[in-house]
């Protein structure tokens, strides 16, 4: 099956001299898939919307939307021709058209009976039926959310382009939104392309996750490879609290400063790599002779979250049940008991098994 | 799936979408093409060295700057003690005096010749209340004195409006620092207030004298020859039309220095102005004895700024009806004069859409050059563009010549800032996201400006409109120069009886454009207005259900 949306090495910067927003940058999107775009600010993810959207123009590079080339050398499709669908980090929808008639802006060179019916099946996929008369103005944040979206989908678009679509909702709907567009999008079998820097958000939604560091593609894959096998140290870093320590490789794993890991490594013994571990890979208990001590103590709820500075100085992360209460100073002994092999890095910080 | 359209034409970077484009140049080159067809001719005048340097030239020069300096001058001597009573002081009726003192600004400068004219010129109406006591003959009103006069009451509002706005800005604690350090009131208001003052005064000042410069009504009318007058009696008066366009040529350079001259000040006043907004309302003084004084002063501006082109209009008024005068006569210039507003207005907002547009959503040279090009049509004087456009007409396209469509043509070029501010205003805030979902929804950018964005930016068109309809109405030299034979307006009416000193007939048209021309006083004391999506969504809200 052709794919719904095909980047091939394309490159865009604002301006001649200025570096690359999105350099070099290859991306594939199959049909029905939803892929999160993830990144700190400034690393190009919103660019390369706006770059299949229409909205920007590549430098160089080929995009294609269900095999046939809207960009690329001797082409560029207008967006009214893409056949893209928006939901803007704003939603953008318009001031002075009601409900129905923002969802049947798209629908043009259909019946009207035909928009009617698509108007109404839109409605019941995002669960706003009744709605129909009601002006933008007049609803919620996440009531107006879904209506950018059935807007977005109602004229069956190749693809939808999703903008930070939660930033503007408040923590506790966010989550409900969240929840619910996962949902819609699924029942449409649409294909999505989704912007978004928080990697909660990219991990939930997202059948895969693709990785964005400066305008190039850092690792692209399901949710547990990006989580689990991150491809570098930038992506282990981006991916939720993660320490780094030094290890030696040896026969019976890698030696650390929070003792021996047990992991096979293909390595030759001696090579040093840096581990990365997350907090909920660290355990700890009270050990007055202990010389590392917590210095920290971040009371979350159902977990507590435990700064702990090593002898070396170095400082690690490490998260317990908040029935646990480790007042600050105390000596503690703290290893690692992770259950799975953990991500090394070589100096450069590729990873390395 | 949707299916994917035909390729397009590649999107040329940097340009905004012809449909934009051509509108804006169109109209770019009809404000330019006239003006640079002027200087040609004037240039290309084989005797131009010689119209430059004879007497009457040079007359005509320094009786320009001393009516616009005498003008400025007299103006700051009226803004600044009415700014400061009106804004500092517990003078009573504080407000109706502020009201009273810009209410002027609405007079059209050649309603204002009527009025000085019709009240104290021969056969005017001081001389009839003056004649049973002897009376036999005024001082004379025309040349400078009824010139001066004129132009001081009706455009030192612009002056004034500077000066307060500077002292509402300015923060109270200056002058009671000042009096703690030993300062008298008043040496408090020299030293302290009136220093931060400078940059309003320069920036009002100049505002003053580019009207002075302009105008052509009330020095037409007073007979004083500056630029104006000369180059309309020259254009009228001789075959040669060469000294006309050298005339219109350097009343346009001057023009241009002024310009300059106001660009640099308001950059400079923006720099000096002191914190923006007042931590607290000033103290009033008190003006004790001195209020008496204080009020005659108010007083005396008011009864000559507004008493006295309203009591004149009404006085003739009466007077012309009296003797059997017809009302019958003003409705025909009412009906051509609305009309060709109504025309004048309609085309001006739908150029100025496009010029707008490009200006906010394509920013770049070439939408920031077209916008500043519009903006020069309505800054150069109106007498010397009008001919500049009839000496183009008549040369190259004869069939246009006193013709309607040149004549709205002519208020289109002139006009089209005052749409342009408020679609600019109501178009920034028009969120782009909205343009770029009915992009991504399948709609050209001409259908998104016709679906999406022309619905949200009503309120900066009607706006626009409304100011450029009222501009019309009072436009003089324009309609003058480019009117079809007997086309009449109430602004040709009122010129042209006033000439011939036919008050009564003048009488009721200048009632009309008075009442016109005070509609506009909203728009001129808010700038731009138009509040794009916030007023819909309240205009929405409104409606039941």
């Amino acid at each position: 099956m052709t794919a719904a949306v095909e980047i091939e090495r394309v490159t865009k910067s604002y301006g001649r001299g200025l570096p690359p927003v999105v350099d070099d940058l290859s991306l594939v999107v199959a049909p029905g898939e939803v892929v999160a775009l993830l990144g700190p600010s400034g690393s190009g993810k919103t660019t390369l919307l706006r770059l299949v959207a229409g909205f920007a123009v590549p430098d160089s590079g080929v995009v294609r939307l269900a095999g046939s080339v809207v960009a690329g050398p001797g082409t560029l499709l207008p967006p009214e021709r893409r056949g893209v669908g928006m939901v803007f980090q704003d939603y953008a929808l318009f001031p002075h058209l009601d409900v129905r008639r923002n969802i049947a802006f798209g629908l043009t060179g259909v019946s009207p009976r035909e928009r009617e019916q698509k108007v109404r099946d839109s409605l019941v996929l995002v669960g706003l039926r009744g709605l129909e008369d009601r002006y933008p103005h007049q609803l919620s944040g996440g009531q107006q959310q879904r209506v950018a979206l059935a807007r977005a989908l109602a004229p069956e678009p190749v693809v939808v382009l999703l903008d930070e679509p939660f930033s503007g909702l408040d923590a506790g709907l966010r989550a409900k939104v969240r929840d619910d567009v996962a949902s819609i999008l699924h029942a449409s079998g649409a294909s999505a392309l989704f912007v978004t820097h928080d990697q909660d958000e990219a991990l939930f939604m997202g059948d895969r996750v693709a990785v964005l560091n400066g305008g190039h593609l850092e690792q692209i894959g399901t949710a547990d490879q990006v989580y689990h096998l991150p491809a570098n140290r930038f992506v282990a870093e981006f991916m939720g609290t993660t320490d780094f320590l030094p290890g030696m490789v040896t026969a019976d794993g890698i030696l650390t400063e929070l003792g021996l890991l047990a992991q096979r490594m293909g390595l030759p013994e001696g090579v040093t790599v840096t581990v990365a571990f997350r907090p909920d890979d660290v355990r700890l208990e009270p050990d007055p002779s202990s010389p590392a001590r917590v210095t920290l103590r971040h009371f979350e709820g159902t977990v507590a979250l435990y700064h702990v500075t090593l002898p070396s100085g170095q400082s690690v992360h490490s998260l317990q049940s908040h029935t646990l209460m480790v007042p600050p100073g105390t000596g503690v002994r703290v290893w690692v008991d992770a259950g799975h092999d953990l991500p090394c890095f070589d100096p450069e910080g590729q990873a390395v098994t | 799936m949707a299916s994917i359209g035909r390729p397009a034409r590649s999107i040329r970077a940097g340009l905004p979408p012809f449909p934009f484009l051509i509108p804006g140049l169109l109209l770019a080159a009809g404000t330019l093409l006239p003006v640079a067809y002027l200087a040609l001719r004037a240039l290309g005048a084989e005797d131009l060295a010689e119209l430059l340097l004879r007497p009457r030239t040079a007359g005509v020069l320094l009786r320009t700057l001393a009516l616009a300096l005498s003008v400025t001058a007299a103006s700051a001597c009226l803004s600044v003690p009415l700014a400061w009573l009106t804004l500092r002081t517990d003078l009573p009726g504080r407000r109706v005096w502020a009201v009273l003192g810009i209410l002027p600004l609405v007079v059209p400068s050649y309603v204002g010749g009527f009025a000085v004219i019709a009240a104290l010129g021969p056969r005017g109406v001081l001389q009839t209340v003056l004649q049973p006591l002897g009376v036999e003959r005024l001082p004379e009103i025309y040349g400078f004195p009824g010139a001066f006069l004129t132009l001081t009451l009706f455009s030192y509002p612009y002056m004034l409006l500077a000066v307060r706005a500077a002292l509402l800005g300015l923060d109270p604690s200056f002058e009671e620092a000042a009096r703690t350090l030993g300062q008298s009131p008043w040496g408090s208001f020299r030293r302290v207030v009136l220093p931060q003052l400078k940059p309003a005064l320069a920036a009002g000042g100049l505002l003053v004298g580019l009207y002075t410069l302009s105008d052509f009504g009330a020095v037409s009318l007073l007979q004083y020859d500056v630029f104006s007058r000369a180059i309309y009696v020259q254009y009228r008066g001789s075959l040669d039309r060469s000294l006309a366009a050298v005339l219109s040529l350097v009343l346009v350079l001057l023009t241009v220095l002024f310009l300059a001259a106001e660009t640099r000040v308001r950059g400079r006043a923006r720099y000096h102005r002191s914190a923006a907004g007042t931590a607290r309302a000033a103290d009033a003084h008190r003006l004790g004895p001195w209020r008496w004084p204080a009020l005659a002063f108010c007083g005396a501006v008011a009864l000559l700024g507004v008493g006295l082109p309203v009591g004149v209009t009404g006085y003739w008024l009466a007077e012309g009806l009296r003797h059997g005068e017809s009302l019958g006569l003003v409705l025909k210039p009412l009906l051509n004069s609305v009309g060709v507003s109504v025309l004048a207005a309609g085309v001006t907002v739908a150029v100025a859409i496009p010029v707008a547009v490009m200006d906010v959503r394509f920013p770049g040279p070439v939408s920031f050059l077209t916008e500043r090009v519009t903006y020069a049509g309505f800054a150069l004087p109106p007498i010397a563009t009008a001919l500049a456009l009839v000496f183009f007409a008549a040369n190259y396209v004869p069939w246009l010549y006193q013709t309607l469509a040149m004549l709205v043509l002519a208020y289109v070029i002139r006009f089209a800032p005052q749409a342009v501010g408020p679609l600019r205003t109501s178009l920034l805030q028009v969120n782009p996201h909205l343009e770029e979902a009915a992009r991504s929804l399948g709609r050209s950018p001409l259908r998104t400006a016709w679906a999406v964005t022309v619905p949200l930016v009503r309120p900066g068109m009607a706006a626009g409109a409304a100011l450029v309809f009222l501009t019309t109405m009072k436009e003089l030299p324009s309609t003058l120069l480019l009117s079809p034979i007997g086309f009449t307006t109430l602004a040709t009416q009122t010129w042209s009886a006033t000439s011939e000193a036919f008050f009564a007939r003048a009488a009721a048209s200048a009632l009309l454009l008075l009442l016109f021309s005070s509609l506009s006083l909203p728009f001129v004391l808010r700038g731009e207005g138009g509040t794009g999506t916030g007023r819909f969504a309240r205009r929405r809200a409104r409606r039941p259900g």
